[in-house]
């Protein structure tokens, strides 16, 4: 199990993204990423977005998505587009936020995010593959827990290629943080099952090379 | 159409999310899930209604910085704002 970093140094926030770390702190965390090819981002969400997005899970609704590209088609909720999705989809595509990201990552491309919010309820058949998710320009993953309060499995382990050893497994239990993780050809990933009585609720996307307005589904919506 | 003034001022809806993206204003009611996008030009009006909140005080800015007959720009503003009024993006007050 690799330790998440104590430090918040990212929060999005309904007004502002803020960043509040130093110079220091971002060469840590780069080079964090660059060994574990993942890094948890503590306190991604300020409280009262957090609030509001768990608040607003619960109205938007789920319907029941088949994973058919992944052996054994796997099963999980996927939430019903909404303001839960469009908040969230608009503050992780918030210019300081994409900077920091590529600042992190190094990479350069990363133009936009896009993101579901998903749910995988424990003992109902919700679960994952082993992937690596390189198609439609994606370069790179976050995944925000939305969960109502801390659950139980829901480990994210990343394993690398040829050899099939697992390098990083972390449970992002906590609500509010996020994973950024790394996509490669010699990388795959995938989530073990919840258990336990919690539901596993997570935003979880790619950061990609598009531009941002499509991303985020205002092609259409311009007032002036 | 709700009607402004340039004595009008406004300011963001508390239930208002704002970002630019690629240099374009975004805004998010939370309220009602509704977005708007608004052009560069509009951006900038927002960005000046931020600052200012009087609208004569963003329309002088306006006047400033576009090459446009000031009648113009003054219609386009207020236009554009009794629009943002109307589908409560802002707040306006006297």
């Amino acid at each position: 199990m690799v330790p998440a970093s104590p430090v918040t140094i990212v929060r999005l926030g309904f007004r502002q993204t803020w960043i509040g770390a130093s110079a220091a702190d971002l060469e840590r965390t780069r080079a964090c990423f660059d060994r574990d090819h993942a890094v948890v981002l503590r306190e991604l969400l300020e409280p009262d977005v957090l609030t509001f997005a768990q608040r607003q899970v619960e109205l938007d609704g789920f319907e029941e998505r088949v994973h058919d590209q992944l052996p054994d088609r796997p099963v999980d909720l996927r939430l019903n587009a909404g303001v839960a999705s469009g908040v969230l989809m608009l503050l992780t595509n918030d210019a300081r936020f994409l900077e920091f990201v590529r600042r992190m990552t190094g990479l350069t491309d990363i133009r936009s995010f896009r993101g579901i919010i998903h749910r995988r309820v424990p003992n109902a058949g919700h679960d994952d593959a082993w992937h690596n998710d390189l198609v439609d320009g994606r370069l790179a993953v976050l995944s925000i827990n939305l969960s109502p309060e801390p659950y139980e499995g829901g480990v994210l382990q990343i394993r690398e290629l040829p050899a099939g050893r697992i390098v990083y497994e972390f449970a992002n239990t906590k609500p509010g943080d996020a994973v950024l993780f790394a996509l490669g050809d010699r990388l795959q990933h995938r989530v073990t099952p919840p258990e336990g009585r919690v539901a596993r609720t997570v935003c979880a996307g790619w950061f990609r090379s598009e531009p941002v307005r499509p991303s985020v589904g205002l092609a259409n919506s311009r007032a002036h | 159409m709700t009607e402004v003034s340039l004595q009008t001022t406004v300011r963001a809806g508390d239930d208002v999310v704002v970002r630019e993206l690629d240099g374009e204003a975004v805004l998010l009611n939370l309220e009602s899930g509704m977005y708007f996008g608004l052009d560069p030009v509009g951006t900038r009006v927002w960005q000046l209604i931020d600052q200012h909140h009087r609208l004569s005080a963003v329309v002088k800015s306006m006047c400033e910085e576009f090459d446009a007959p000031p009648e113009t720009i003054e219609r386009d503003v207020l236009r554009l704002v009794s629009e943002l009024v109307e589908k409560r993006i802002v707040v306006a007050g006297p």
